[in-house]
């Protein structure tokens, strides 16, 4: 009995959609013949409306991956456009929404399913099939200054090393692994409505990053940038983004502790190893 | 020579006015011209930036599908439902302040007629569950909102599991207040 209960928490977390949550029983067989639903629109030149179109395609024939079916179905059809790099996930070009999840179509696997639909990622605006314009979301990118920022009046910047400890180079374990893949922020409802001005879960995840940094001076500007009714708190912890990213990082966590950090609820501990004790370039 | 140094060190224009010696200053200013090219400074145009929502409003490109494809989950359902609770809410309040000022009768009258609908008391069991599970709802929810605004909880894991507990919660409150 205690079985039963438990198979069926089990199910009921993995279709909610929670990650770590797999079937351990249930494999169903699935005829490698599948049918893959892809989201086509031709351009704007062609003055055609965006549609479905059906490709039938055999998995056993290409690759596990959703990114091996899509260049499959490209030598099928060649007028199929869509973005890829590396095929390992770690250029984050290969962003689409399979089966009505954002994921890296390059280290998601083809799903055990009889119908596969994929979509450009969300709320984007598409130039060519799964091709979506990305402007605005690199352009909130930029507007955080993804960059160290010290109050250096020597101009001595880059002559020296910056010390950190391992407990402050640890903080930034979860907060640099991300690709800038989209998957979270076109997830976001909020980024969604918002856009142009919610920064979205990506990008709040890189200004927690910079602020958390502790080789890094120019926390209080960086957070007074960030102090008003739309760069971080039009987020209310939807949570999708968490779910969202193909990583597996949690923008949604960094961004409560980024809000704390804002209203001043938290402070930004000191550096807990000089940062320039090795300036000088002894040891 | 002096003369073509003179064309050098003078400026243009003091050239040009020396016409008897056309073929001469010709050739002294095309002299000059080969020797030091003429400058020109435009005017620095900073490059327009055409704004992301003219510029693919311009180019009429299509959103990609958001609502109408993406995968509902638990953690944007209950969100969602939050939202709507809290806007049930704000139309009871809004219902009563404005019933208060317009309608004629008092509350109790008001009472008095439901009571003379003569409904058996399962439908008025169920008719309030209805009028209280927004409130139910939004206020375990809200807890949770709370709880998640210490930074606490919020590993994925810890979001299932308070979601349920809070809808468990939330139908434990709504009964309650049914009831009463």
């Amino acid at each position: 009995m205690n079985t039963a209960r438990k198979d069926v928490c089990r199910l009921l977390r993995f279709y909610s959609g929670a990650p770590g949550a797999k079937p351990k029983k249930v494999q169903k067989t699935v005829d490698p013949r599948r049918t893959f639903k892809v989201y086509r629109f031709d351009g704007i030149i062609t003055k055609a409306q965006p549609q479905m179109k059906n490709y039938d395609l055999d998995v056993s024939t290409c690759g596990k991956m959703v990114l091996d079916a899509l260049i499959k179905i490209k030598d099928m059809d060649p007028t199929l456009a869509f973005r890829r790099s590396c095929r390992e996930g770690i250029c984050g070009s290969c962003a689409i929404n399979l089966q009505g999840k954002n994921c890296l179509a390059c280290i998601t696997e083809i799903p055990p399913d009889k119908t596969i639909t994929i979509y450009p990622i969300p709320h984007m605006y598409v130039i060519r099939d799964l091709v979506v314009d990305m402007t605005h979301f690199f352009n909130g990118y930029d507007s955080i200054r993804p960059y160290l920022i010290r109050h250096d009046r020597s101009k001595s910047l880059g002559k020296h090393q910056y010390a950190q400890s391992v407990e402050d180079n640890a903080k930034l374990v979860g907060l640099y692994e991300c690709v800038l893949c989209a998957c979270c922020s076109t997830s976001c409802p909020s980024y969604w409505w918002n856009g142009r001005r919610f920064l979205g879960p990506a990008t709040l995840l890189h200004a927690y990053r910079w602020v958390v940094d502790s080789r890094d001076e120019d926390t209080e500007a960086r957070l007074y940038d960030l102090k008003d009714d739309f760069a971080v708190f039009r987020c209310h912890t939807i949570m999708n983004c968490s779910l969202a990213c193909p990583k597996g990082l949690t923008p949604h966590v960094y961004i409560a502790l980024l809000k704390r950090l804002i209203s001043k609820i938290d402070k930004k501990p000191r550096p807990s190893l000089e940062t320039l004790k090795y300036a000088s370039g002894n040891k | 020579m002096a003369f073509y140094c003179c064309a050098r060190l003078s400026n243009k224009s003091v050239m040009g006015t020396l016409t008897k010696f056309n073929t001469v200053i010709r050739t002294a200013q095309y002299a000059q011209s080969a020797a030091v090219p003429k400058i020109t400074f435009k005017q620095y145009e900073e490059p327009k930036v055409e704004p992301y929502d003219d510029k693919n409003a311009r180019l009429q490109r299509p959103m990609s599908p958001h609502l109408t494809i993406y995968k509902p989950q638990l953690t944007s359902l209950l969100s969602v439902t939050h939202r709507a609770a809290g806007m049930l809410l704000s139309g009871y309040i809004t219902a009563l302040g404005v019933g208060a000022l317009v309608l004629p009768h008092d509350v109790a009258h008001y009472v008095t007629m439901i009571e003379g609908l003569n409904l058996s008391p399962a439908t008025i069991f169920l008719a309030k569950a209805m009028l209280a599970a927004p409130f139910g709802y939004h206020f375990a929810n809200g807890m949770r909102h709370l709880y998640w605004d210490t930074a606490k909880g919020l590993t994925i894991k810890e979001v299932y599991s308070t979601g349920y507990a809070m809808l468990a919660g939330a139908v434990a409150i709504t009964i309650f207040l049914a009831a009463l």
